[in-house]
């Protein structure tokens, strides 16, 4: 399904026509049928009590009262069963949004610039947008039906007055206009009213969670800040408890004066049509049916309309959210697979690269050089925040607007598919993903072309035996087919360390040519650090490989240091030659050694 | 004396949640919920007027037709106005109360939530049984407000409908109060039915809509983004993702059919109730029994009615068992033991005295600490280190008193930590956490919560003190306000990084007045110049206090004076850093582990 690039309240309607077209017909014809009742059901009464009447003085035999009583029961019949008939309806249409429009969304948040996803205003947008996609079309549905409805059944009832009593269905009219000018502006002020004060309440919130919750303990059982933090949630509280208040009182007087003004109209017309039946123009059973034709619109008025405005406004909202997310920018080549062909790589050139993450107006990179050639084995060391992660981030491809070049083998890395780009490099940060899978699938998507392979299991056997994780595919239940996290009721969980372990089995099994690994061994104590450190040598004989650590120790591993220092490549060398340098590599080396002597 | 013997409590029942809710709502506010309860009367009241002033209404009508006075009808419309209006009005200031009430009291119930947090045993966080209880019980705020509403509801609203209405048939027709058993029988029995054929009406969708979210975050959540395009698994994982949302649908499916296809046999039961009565109402007006007015006062309430009755005994009585269910949980959390014991005082030269401590987290299999024998002197420093599970943090808790021992003794200053009240344990300790909350709210806050008992005018040295022993740079850019800057992007502030946050929460532990210090892995995000740095600034700040650290960065422990390696739960050697290399145990083992990276005799390929 294709996503649109602007919405209006129509596609609350025209989506789920698209995802399922019989179905929403049939909520359309469902709604006309119950609209219409009450208009049948008002001449019914009518008919009714006029016969009874007659019947009563003996005019009419009972059998003419047969046809009223059952047309009042099948209409009555057919109000009770709406209910039931609607959620079937809802069901299927919300279950087809599902599976077409949300998976829509979900396809086009993939294929997003990374550069959003690092940017917390949009990346609200896209969370609020994917929260519950099919639900809002369906409130949004629900309204238009509403409204659709009310206009409806007001026409109807309309009718039956205007031919007896012309002018008063005037009045009803000229009333009804103010009265859904305050239902629209109720709406939508109670609407921005909630958003505002749902940060508030985020804020009393967070306060409750930090007096009550399980991360804070410690803190709040040795500092004992319930003295302190208390007054200040209340004070929060209470300012919503408040706000809340006014607008709920707002809200009850302007419905209910209007509900009261219309009710007042009602008496009117009673009033109006007094004469009329007096002199028999209209008959006691129409008076009674139209008093009710009335009071019915009364409440459809003052009751069902403010709460359809709301859902409307809601879903409008809804609407700008989904049409801003829809114009992100994106590329699909971003969800294709890495390429299947062995990848020659030969250099990786930084030239003169200079880079500012979008909206910071900070300068990260500026104007760095350096080239990686095959084989060999780098460490990237540096104080947090020199640019190490971000010069990873550029050559995943991650981001794209710098200046300067890259070059893979002489060539501008932006001229090479997403596919290639992807076969290049493989990344194991310190937030590796956890994946809901089983163990061997959490290790073989690291060559995700061949995860479906008959050969696949002895690998990811190998990979295992190489990192040291035998003992824990023994320990699983199921071994490697057992499912990894607490996604599936009989999934495992597996310690912070092990989980290292199958980020790094993850990594022996990809072909690319680039390893890069960042911080991997921060969780670990010094000689599960040490047993890493080892094992990596063994591991990456072959492989180009990027080390980042703060951890001078590893450098032990490198063939070339790069010291980034303020977004440049300060100083760069083998152990030695850098050493001998003196400069700042020395200066952190030592102080990191002297702890050890 | 506390113990941590999880006292089973024998459970509190549904009964007893909804009296207890009850009662709490009455406690704490009898006037207002007695406000609510009769505003909630007089909305019910105002329906059943409505039928009246119906009745009245069409009689005169009919007269009227008949010849008789205009007076008669016209307060007849008057009063069908007034009725009407009534209904309006009352059900306005019905629903403005309820809500005022419902937050005043949903407060009043946070508050207590929130004190008795504050009382029961640290330890409770911390074991799955327990910690399932609190949260439950948090879940269950909600729940016993509702519950204490809806008995009122049922008291109020429904009952005194139903009595209201059954006078106002009575006198209509004696006969007519056979309506409101009509009106029941269809809802007891789809209720009946509900609970014998849907004994439990499981939520089986919930585990595939947690499936289904759970590779929607692997495809595109932020955790899972740029991994998965790097590998290219988008492919992969949308496959996944599309069966469960088929599985989703199917299950949905097959669940509301069943739910609605009940749905619609009691509202089809409710049908024929109706047809009995309009035939009943027919019988009684062909006997003039009952005037036209009659027969369409009550033919119009009918609705009213039987929603009334779906209403109690479909949706209210189910929802107050529900609701009572979960707010059993609050009131079972408020039977939790506290912490209590005797005031003691401090006696610095004493020290801290470790005797024969043996710890159990409670429902484990193993013993956390066993047999641990230690004596920290005062203005010692001490370092205690060990792999990753060994007990290192376990031991620092039971040191500050936030646990107390399963067997033997610890005592502090000379108060042993069972015996005494808390606040006196620790009122003498500071801690800079591993695991520091990071509150999003300012600079100053970050640092002044760990101590409420600083005299206003010392604030203000204090917080400089503490941000001096800790390195924190207020000038810097990632401070724009200073000390006023909100450390949240939550709540309009700035983000600052892993390093200045660690920083922050060493001022945190800082500035809180204290004689014992205990630091659990206070460097793990700080760069290596400035970790050195610190600990040299550490070293000379906390000079005359107890200080443990707990690491495991080998190199930081040279500051130490004495250092404790503890594996699997027991000491496994103890002494200074030299004795400990020359003794060739755990602690040469991880000495060496790391500073063969450093060495620069070997060289590498």
């Amino acid at each position: 399904m294709k996503l649109k690039n602007k919405y209006n309240i129509f596609d609350s309607v025209k989506v789920p026509y698209e995802c399922v077209p019989l179905w929403t017909l049939s909520r359309f014809l469902l709604l006309i049928i119950h609209r219409i009742e009450p208009i049948l059901q008002v001449l019914a009464t009518a008919t009714f009590i006029d016969r009874a009447l007659l019947f009563l003085v003996g005019e009419t035999p009972f059998s003419d009262l047969v046809f009223p009583i059952v047309a009042l029961a099948t209409l009555l019949a057919m109000n009770r069963i709406y209910d039931a008939i609607c959620s079937f309806l809802n069901c299927k249409i919300e279950n087809a949004m599902r599976i077409n429009f949300r998976a829509a969304i979900v396809e086009k948040r993939a294929a997003l610039l990374y550069t959003y996803v690092e940017d917390t205003k949009t990346w609200d947008l896209v969370s609020r947008v994917s929260g519950a996609p099919e639900q809002n079309f369906l409130q949004g549905m629900s309204a238009v039906i509403g409204i659709i409805g009310i206009i409806i059944v007001s026409i109807g009832l309309l009718s039956i007055l205007i031919a007896h009593v012309w002018w008063a269905a005037i009045i009803i009219l000229i009333v009804s206009v103010p009265m859904v000018r305050i239902a629209i502006k109720s709406g939508t002020a109670q609407y921005q009213v909630n958003i505002e004060l749902s940060k508030t309440t985020r804020k009393y919130e967070y306060f409750s969670s930090l007096l009550s919750g399980r991360e804070s303990v410690n803190e709040r059982t040795l500092f004992g800040f319930y003295n302190y933090l208390t007054p200040q949630w209340a004070k929060l509280y209470n300012d919503a408890r408040k706000k809340f208040m006014q607008v709920e009182i707002q809200w009850a007087k302007k419905s209910k004066i209007g509900g009261t003004i219309m009710s007042l109209f009602v008496v009117l017309i009673a009033f109006a049509i007094l004469q009329p039946v007096a002199t028999g123009v209209i008959t006691v059973g129409m008076y009674v049916a139209l008093i009710q034709a009335s009071t019915e619109m009364v409440q459809i008025m003052a009751g069902e309309l403010p709460g359809s405005i709301i859902q409307y406004t809601k879903f409008m909202e809804y609407c700008k959210d989904i049409s801003t997310f829809v114009n992100l920018n994106d590329n699909e080549e971003y969800l294709d697979l890495p390429d299947d062909t062995a990848m020659d790589f030969q250099t990786l050139e930084f030239r003169d690269v200079s880079f500012e993450y979008p909206g910071t107006g900070k300068m990260v990179l500026k104007g760095i050089d350096f080239t990686l050639t095959k084989g060999k084995h780098y460490s990237f060391v540096g104080i947090n925040g020199a640019g190490k992660t971000t010069i990873i981030k550029l050559i995943m491809g991650l981001y794209s607007d710098y200046n300067g070049q890259i070059l893979l083998n002489g060539e501008d890395i932006k001229l090479i598919n997403q596919r290639k780009r992807k076969a290049l490099v493989s990344a194991l940060f310190q937030d590796f993903a956890q994946y809901p899978l089983t163990f061997q699938e959490n290790v073989a998507i690291g060559d995700i072309i061949h995860i479906e392979d008959e050969h696949i299991e002895s690998r990811v056997l190998n990979a295992s035996k190489q990192i040291g994780l035998n003992q824990t595919i023994n320990d699983l239940p199921e071994g490697i087919s057992t499912p990894l996290g607490r996604f599936v009721h009989n999934g495992q969980d597996l310690s912070g360390g092990q989980w290292q372990r199958v980020a790094i089995a993850r990594t022996i099994l990809s072909p690319a040519p680039i390893h890069i690994l960042d911080e991997p061994t921060s969780a670990a104590d010094p000689i599960k650090e040490s047993e890493i450190y080892q094992e990596f040598q063994e591991i990456s004989r072959g492989w180009t490989t990027i080390f980042i650590s703060h951890r001078l120790g590893s450098t032990k591993l490198a063939d070339e240091i790069l010291l980034i220092n303020d977004g440049i490549v300060s100083e760069h060398g083998t152990h030695d030659e850098l050493m001998k340098l003196g400069g700042v590599y020395c200066e952190m080396y030592e102080s990191q050694r002297s702890w050890y002597q | 004396m506390r113990t941590f013997k999880s006292k089973t409590n024998k459970g509190v029942t549904a009964i007893e949640a909804i009296v207890n809710s009850v009662i709490f709502g009455f406690k704490n506010h009898p006037f207002l919920l007695s406000v609510c309860a009769f505003t909630s009367m007089m909305h019910s009241v105002s329906y059943v007027m409505i039928t009246l002033a119906n009745r009245n209404l069409f009689d005169s009508i009919s007269g009227l037709a008949n010849g008789n006075e205009i007076i008669t009808t016209i307060w007849a419309i008057i009063f069908m106005g007034a009725s009407y209006v009534g209904c309006q009005l009352t059900s306005a200031v019905d629903t403005v109360f309820f809500m005022y009430i419902h937050r005043k009291v949903l407060g009043r119930l946070y508050e207590k939530f929130h004190d008795k947090s504050s009382r029961i045993a640290a330890i409770d966080f911390d074991y799955p049984s327990r910690l399932d209880l609190i949260e439950k019980a948090k879940n269950g705020i909600s729940s016993t407000i509702d519950t204490s509403f809806s008995w009122l509801n049922i008291v109020s609203f429904f009952t005194s409908y139903f009595i209201a209405m059954s006078f106002v048939l009575h006198s209509i027709s004696p006969v007519l109060l056979i309506c409101i058993f009509i009106a029941f029988v269809p809802v007891i029995i789809s209720q009946w039915l509900r609970l014998k054929i849907f004994v439990k009406l499981e939520d089986e969708c919930a585990p595939i809509r947690r499936k289904m979210s759970h590779y929607e975050n692997a495809i595109c959540g932020k955790q899972y983004f740029k991994e998965t395009r790097a590998l290219g698994a988008f492919k992969f994982l949308n496959k996944l993702y599309i069966k469960t949302i088929q599985d989703l649908n199917e299950k949905q499916w097959s669940s509301e059919k069943k739910s609605n296809l009940l749905l619609l046999y009691s509202r089809l039961l409710t049908v024929i109730g109706y047809i009995a009565v309009i035939i009943l109402l027919v019988f009684l007006l062909s006997t003039k029994e009952i005037t036209i007015g009659g027969f369409a006062a009550v033919f119009s309430s009918l609705y009213v009615m039987f929603s009334m009755a779906e209403h109690f005994f479909g949706i209210e009585l189910s929802l107050l068992a529900q609701n009572a269910a979960k707010a059993k949980n609050l009131f079972e959390f408020f039977r939790l033991e506290e912490c209590i014991g005797n005031q003691g005082s401090y006696y610095n030269e004493l020290g801290i005295e470790l005797h024969n401590v043996y710890f159990t987290y409670p429902n484990a299999k193993k013993e956390a600490l066993r047999g641990i024998n230690l004596n920290i002197a005062p203005n010692e420093i001490v370092a205690i280190v060990g792999e990753n599970g060994a007990g290192k943090s376990t031991l620092a808790k039971l040191i500050m008193g936030i646990y107390t021992p399963s067997e033997g003794m610890i005592k502090v200053g000379g108060m042993e930590t069972k015996l005494t009240s808390p606040q006196y344990i620790y009122r003498h300790f500071s801690a800079v956490f591993q695991s520091f909350i990071r509150y999003q709210m300012t600079l100053s806050d970050n640092i002044i919560i760990s101590d409420n008992d600083i005299s206003q005018d010392s604030i203000d040295d204090n917080i400089m003190q503490a941000i001096k022993g800790a390195d924190v740079n207020i000038q810097s850019n990632s401070f724009p306000s200073g000390l006023n800057t909100i450390l949240s992007r939550e709540f309009d502030g700035v983000d600052i990084s892993g390093g200045e946050w660690q920083r922050v929460s060493i001022a945190r532990g800082l500035y809180r007045t204290h004689d014992i210090i205990i630091l659990d892995e206070p460097t793990a995000s700080i760069d290596p110049l400035e970790e050195f740095r610190l600990y040299e600034n550490f070293a000379h700040i906390s000079k005359n206090k107890i200080s443990i650290i707990v690491t495991h960065r080998l190199g930081a422990v040279k500051l130490a004076d004495r250092i404790i390696v503890l594996d699997n739960g027991q000491i496994e050697e103890f002494g200074t850093h030299n004795e400990l290399v020359n003794r060739g145990g755990l602690y040469s083992k991880m000495y060496n582990a790391q500073t063969k990276w450093y060495d620069t005799a070997k060289i590498s390929e």
